[in-house]
Parts: structure tokens; sequence; C-alpha cells
């Protein structure tokens, strides 16, 4: 393989061996060499806006991208559309500097030494030389941003797409070699059978970090062939759920439209997304609670349908509501459902997660205390929390949910649009990449210390 | 009032397999009536009964839900072939049950497959014997054609797989005494075997009169075989033309079961499954449950007044449609595998186990 081939669209034919994979890899690291000497972070992250504005400007329901990834995935185009807009947004030349600087101290020590007065030290920060992502599927959007993080980091990216949704990364990959197309050789997007062993521990072993999105099992393989201490930075399935205040839901009606949004968008399929509504109240709050946000869901279906057909989303939800309805005791019942999603009145005093597909259980909880209770069990699965209520009783709940394993509390209607300075399941997603050089020195010597 | 088991029977036992029953709304009220008593699950679903039994008024029962159930002592238990999820569901047939299958297993194949009478053929069937697998509702059916219609017959799966040379000398046996058989057995079986055949050169032209009733499909198997790719194969290695085949479709949570058509006539409707009189089947809509319109794609539900102390309203995973014949399935629902990162219940169920 010649280093005037494009590597930036890489499928893997059937039958490619590990030996291929790994010749791309090799090549994608020469690439990130390439980079390294002849592009600074900033511009790097000026590329990478300039494909966020594009693909904010170009996310529609006619876009060739986004029909293909409506078509093979569960979601709506304009579902597919919103998704990307979503995360495109919050990808942003000003979003990429800032969350460098707020991890790694200052963007620039990507590029070169940078003097740390505070800590009378220089500091550089050097990205891996190449990184392995595991790209998660059925996400649109998502699966831009282990490529972006590399990227950022100055390091080139073997990629491999999800079967659930392979178009979108490769899609905005040409984006960027388009735009620069020296950037755009540091990505090479793949596709092999999961599980292939001879290729996954050949690209393990080669990459210097790994990054995985996936389901537990999937994490559990990777961690058996990634070589320690190599940085695996890991993406599990999480549990989302959010915790309303009847009084103050009532208070302003568009409230619960901001929660129909945070349950409904990506259908439910993100682990940003809530699967229970806690409400600070009685059966009866919940049960006026769970109807309006039947009535918010429905509304919210018409600007932005569900997706799938009876043949799969709707067959799913019909056999979540059968064995919630079967299993259900007490008050426990259904709410509402149709073509827009389900929601069921939880009483039972335990949550579990629903089906996705925008449905949702609500579950009363008469204290502070008691809707933490009910959360007790799942600390290995917590992350986003939504909070729907006043200000004192979010601080009340803020350390608890911290402490409990929560990595981030967003207000209602905030909860599917993280930004991009999000501590990533609780650890800093770029400097997780990068290994730092500090050179220990005199305060009184600066910036200009002639052997740097 | 307390369900009046023996006349149910005897009303079965007088239908023929065509038609429809002029009583089957007031009989199929009666009979809920009688299941829901015996499983207040369902009645806590269900509430009050209306007096016209179809979808979107009254809760058909899911069949995935057999596997949340046990069933009770005394019952003969058949196996699903399980869900999506994996897990097979149990159903229990009371005394009841197994004598109005009786009754209408013999209904339905004295009209569809032995149209010309019993003892005609000697049965071969594609199936693990009942005796090796007791809770397989399938073996027991083939049994019972054995039993009431042919002069003969044998089980050809055991535990190395389908005797092959047993089969091929049944077959050769058939031709050189002149007579018919009836073949039976799951659809990828038969392609299997047919495969093998063709790619080894060997086919046979049996005796007129031979007939070959398959059961299942070919779905989500290693190759998928259209319906007429099927029975073209089927005449070119058996010599069965395609009037003498017929498709069978049996659940475990029903009783009865569905052919697709009456061998020995023109086959010209391929795929459309034909209710008898004591059953209805509608393609409903996933979410209201209300049945959607003939040609309309739809989860499947059927009523089946067979069924006696189980419940006889069973919602399929089967997507399918309904045509002013019968029935037609698509294929079973596989669920929309959530592929996201949020987590799902069986995901947290297996971390905590």
């Amino acid at each position: 393989m010649t280093n005037d081939q494009s590597l930036t669209i890489s499928w893997a034919p059937p039958g490619c061996t590990a030996g291929d994979i790994a010749g791309m890899g090799e090549w994608l690291r020469s690439a990130g060499q390439r980079l390294r000497a002849s592009r600074s972070v900033e511009q790097i992250a000026e590329v990478l806006d300039a494909a966020a504005v594009e693909w904010i400007g170009r996310a529609n329901t006619s876009d060739e991208i986004v029909k293909k990834v409506a078509a093979h995935s569960d979601l709506s185009p304009e579902m597919v559309a919103r998704c990307i807009r979503a995360e495109q947004t919050s990808s942003r030349k000003d979003d990429l500097i800032q969350a460098l600087n707020a991890e790694l101290g200052s963007a620039a020590c990507l590029d070169q030494f940078v003097w740390q007065p505070g800590l009378n030290r220089h500091i550089r920060a050097t990205g891996p030389g190449l990184v392995l992502a595991i790209l998660p599927g059925n996400i649109p959007g998502l699966s831009h941003l282990p490529l972006m993080r590399s990227l950022l980091v100055k390091s080139p990216v073997l990629a491999k797409a999800a079967s659930g949704e392979p178009y979108y990364a490769a899609a905005y990959a040409e984006s960027i070699a388009r735009i620069d197309p020296l950037v755009g050789d540091c990505l090479g997007i793949v596709r092999w059978p999961g599980g292939n062993q001879a290729i996954e521990s050949t690209v393990a072993e080669m990459a210097d970090a790994v990054i995985v999105y996936g389901a537990r099992e999937t994490i559990k393989s990777w961690r058996m062939v990634v070589p320690r201490p190599k940085p695996l930075v890991e993406h599990g399935h999480k549990l989302g759920f959010l915790i309303a205040d009847p009084t103050w839901l009532a208070a302003d009606p568009d409230r619960l439209d901001a929660i129909a949004l945070d349950i409904c968008m990506y259908d439910q399929a993100a682990c940003l997304a809530p699967h229970v509504v806690i409400v600070l109240g009685d059966h009866d709050d919940s049960e006026r609670v769970g109807r309006d946000l039947a009535n918010a869901m429905e509304r919210l279906h018409k600007q932005l349908p569900c997706g799938g057909d009876v043949t799969d989303a709707r067959t799913t939800r019909r056999a979540w509501i059968d064995q919630f309805e079967w299993e259900s005791t007490g008050d426990s019942r259904m709410l509402a459902n149709g073509p827009w999603g389900a929601v069921a009145l939880e009483t039972s005093g335990q949550i579990k997660p629903t089906c996705g597909l925008r449905t949702i259980a609500v579950a009363p909880a008469g204290s502070i205390a008691a809707a933490l209770s009910l959360l007790a069990g799942w600390q290995d699965w917590l992350q986003n929390a939504g909070l729907a209520v006043p200000a004192e009783v979010a601080r009340q709940l803020a350390v608890a949910l911290a402490d409990m394993g929560c990595t981030r509390l967003a207000p209602a209607g905030a909860m599917p649009f993280p930004s991009m300075r999000w501590h990533h399941d609780g650890r800093p997603a770029l400097s997780d990449l990068v290994r730092f050089t500090n050179v220990e020195g005199p305060a009184e010597e600066p910036l200009d210390t002639p052997w740097l | 009032m307390t369900f009046d088991t023996a006349a149910h029977i005897e009303w079965l036992a007088a239908l023929s397999a065509e038609g429809r029953a002029p009583d089957l709304d007031s009989r199929a009220a009666r009979l809920l009536a009688h299941q829901l008593e015996l499983f207040p699950g369902w009645q806590r679903l269900q509430g009050k009964l209306p007096d016209r039994i179809e979808p979107g008024l009254v809760r058909p029962f899911p069949a995935r839900l057999f596997k949340s159930m046990t069933p009770a002592t005394g019952n003969r238990v058949f196996s699903t072939s399980g869900t999506s999820s994996g897990e097979p569901g149990r159903v229990g047939y009371s005394p009841a049950d197994m004598s109005a299958m009786d009754t209408v297993i013999d209904i339905n194949a004295g009209a569809r497959l032995f149209p010309d009478g019993p003892g005609i053929t000697r049965t071969l069937v594609l199936a693990p014997d009942p005796d090796a697998r007791p809770q397989m509702i399938m073996a027991y059916g083939m049994q019972r054609l054995i039993d009431r219609f042919s002069s003969g017959g044998q089980f050809l799966i055991g535990n190395e797989g389908l005797d092959v040379p047993a089969l091929t000398a049944e077959l050769d046996q058939a031709c050189a005494d002149d007579t018919p058989l009836t073949l039976i057995g799951a659809t990828f079986g038969f392609v299997l075997f047919a495969d093998a055949m063709i790619d080894s050169g060997r086919t046979w032209s049996l005796p007129a009169g031979s007939r070959l009733m398959d059961a299942g499909g070919s779905k989500g198997r290693s190759r998928y075989v259209s319906r007429r790719e099927f029975t073209d194969v089927i005449e070119t290695v058996f010599g069965i033309s395609i009037d003498w085949q017929v498709n069978l479709l049996g659940m475990t949570e029903l009783a009865s079961q569905f052919y697709d058509h009456t061998v020995g006539q023109a086959n010209n409707r391929l795929g459309i499954k034909i209710n008898p009189p004591w059953t209805r089947t509608w393609a409903v809509d996933p979410d209201s449950l209300f049945a959607v319109a003939d040609e309309e794609r739809g989860l499947l539900v059927h009523l089946d007044l067979a069924n006696i102390d189980h419940p006889s309203f069973i919602l399929t995973e089967d997507i399918g449609w309904t045509t002013a014949e019968g029935f037609v399935i698509e294929g079973r629902a596989t669920g929309s595998e959530l592929r996201g990162c949020s987590l799902t219940v069986e995901e947290f169920s297996s971390a905590s186990r």
C-alpha cells in the first residue's frame, strides 16, 4: 500500500484478513505522523468545524445519507436528521477547543510544550499513534464522536463501523476528506464480522489506544484482547432516568414537552434517554404526570415520528406492554400507548429498564429519600439523570446522585444534548487518550527555554 | 355456569373442515368466559367480556406469556420452539384439550390430507418419534395421522439425525410395491434431504396417490427456499406434483392446524392458510390490537375453539395478513433489537444473575 492512496473509506471486503486490516492500520499510522507534522490542533478543529457546519446544513429528510441511515435503522428520517444536527451542533470549533483546554489545560500542548506557570513546568500531550474505535450502532451522528476525539488529539483512527449503522461514519469521513484530504487520510472506516478473533486481536495489538462502544458482553470481549496497560476507553450501556416535581411541572406546560423530548430523542436508544420518570409525589400525582406526558409524547410524534414498522419496533413495544401488564400488581398499569410510544405507571417500588422505543415508566416517590432508594441497586448502570425540579431540590439531589454514580445531571429537555465538555461516563474523554510529558524546571525559565 | 366440555367436543366433532360455524361467536364467548376463570391473570387484563369476540374488544392472550406460566398438574405439557429471546414456553393440555385436539386433527386431516380415505398410504415422518420427544406437539400430531389414516409408517429422525438409508429404502420399496406414500415433516428437513439427493443424482417417481405435507418454512435457515422452488424440488425428487403437496401451520399453543390446500385438487393458492370452521384469524395493529383490513400487514391473532382449558384467543408474533380465503404468514417478528447504548432488561438481568 503506498502513501498516495486514500484510505478514508475502506470497506473491508468479504474474506478480508487480519493482515489486510493490519496493512490499513500501518498506513493510517503514517498518515497520523504527517498530520502531527503539518497541522496544528486549531487547524484540525477548523476542519472539524467545517464538517459540523456542512452536516448541520445538509441533515434533512431529503439527504441521501439520512435516507439511507433511516432505511437501515429503526429511526424515522426526521429523527435521523435531528440526531445528526444535534451531535454536530455540539461539535463546533469553540466547543472542541474549550473541551481540550478544560481537559489538557491548554489545547496548544498537543502542538508544543506549553509553560504552566502555577505548576512550574512545561507540558506536552501526545496522542496515540493509532486509535482503534469500535463505533456505536443505530444512533446516527454518534459514530462521529470517537473519530473527532481521535483527530482532536492528532491521532489517526481505524474505526469498525457497526452493522446496525454503517453509513454515517463513512459519510462523515468523506466530508472531512473533502475539506482537508490530509486530515481525511487519518480516518479508516472498516467493517468485519464481529467476533473475528484473528482480526480483533491483531488490531487490538497494533493500536495504541482503543475506544469501545457496546453492550457489556462486547466490552468484556475487548477487555480480553486489548493488552494492558494500553488505554481502553469504554462506553457501555447505561440506564437513564429523570426525577420530576409535579408542582414544578404544572407551573409551565413546556416542561412536559421537554421531558417528552428527553424520552423520544434517538427513539430512546441512547444511554442519555430516561427509561423511568420518578415523580416526587403520590400515585395520583404520578398518574397525572404520566397521562400528561403521554399527550406530550403523542404531540412530539407528529413532529419527530417514531420509527419502525409493524415487524420490529411496534411488535417489540407490544411485547413489553404485554409483559408489563402480565407482571404488574397493585396499582401498576399501562396508562396509554399508541404509535407514539407507551407510558406505564409503576408502583411496585422497583424500577427497571423498559424496551426503549419511546416507552417510559412513571414511578411515584413520596420524598427525595424514596426517590434515591428506587435507584438503589442500579449504581453500576447510572450515568444521565434528568432533573425537572426546582433549584433547591436539584441542589439536594445533586450530591446524592453524584455519590450514587451519575456522571451527568441535566435539566429537562437537555438530556439528549450533552456538551463536548462532558466527562463522558465520568472520565476525561480526551485526556484519557493522551500521554503527558512534563519538563520540570525553574519558574524563571518560561516559554523560550532554548532546548525545548 | 360450568362449561360443558363434553358438549363442546361433540359440537366440534359434528363440524366439517369447510365453511364457517354459524354459532362461532356465541360458542367463543362461552369458551372464553370459562378460560378467563381458569387464568386470573388474563381475566385481570381483559375485564368483562363483550358479546362479540374480536381483537380490540377482547384482549388476545400473548403467546409469549406461556413462558411465564406453569402448566397445571395432570396436564400434558408441550414446549414451544422458543421466542426471539430464546426461552421456550410450556403449554399445558388438559385431557379435554387432548380430546379436542384429536377431534380436529381427524376432521382437518381427513378433509385436506386424506380426502380419498384412510388406509391408502404408508406414512413416513421426517421428525423425531413422539416417545423420544414427548414435549413436541408436532410429533404427537404426526403419530395421530399414522394411527388414524395410514396403513403403517415410521418416524425417521433419531438421535443421529435423519436416517437417510432407511428413508431411501422406504422410497425404493414403495416404488417397487406400487404403494403410495404420505411424506410428512418439517419443510427444511425436506429441503436438506432433497438437496442431498439431487447432488447424488437420486430421484424417485412415487406411485400415484402419494402426497407430501410439510410444516413450517425455511425463513431464518441456512438456505431460504421460496414456496414455488420448494414444490418444484419436491416434484423433482419424489415425483409428487404440486397438487399433491400441502403446507401446514401448527403452533404448540393451538390444538388446531391450518392447511393451505386439499391434496388432489388444483393447487393455485400457494401460501394461503385456510381457517377451519371452529377457528378464525385476524391481523391486528400491534399498538391498538384492533383488526386491520384484509391484505394489510399486522400481527396475527387466532381464535381456536379446540383449545378448551388453555387460552383459545392467541396473539402470535407472526406477521401476516388476512384475505377473503384465509390468511398468509410473512414471517416471525424478530423484534427490534435495541442497538444503541441504552441498557436493556435482558442485559441487566444477565448481569444481575
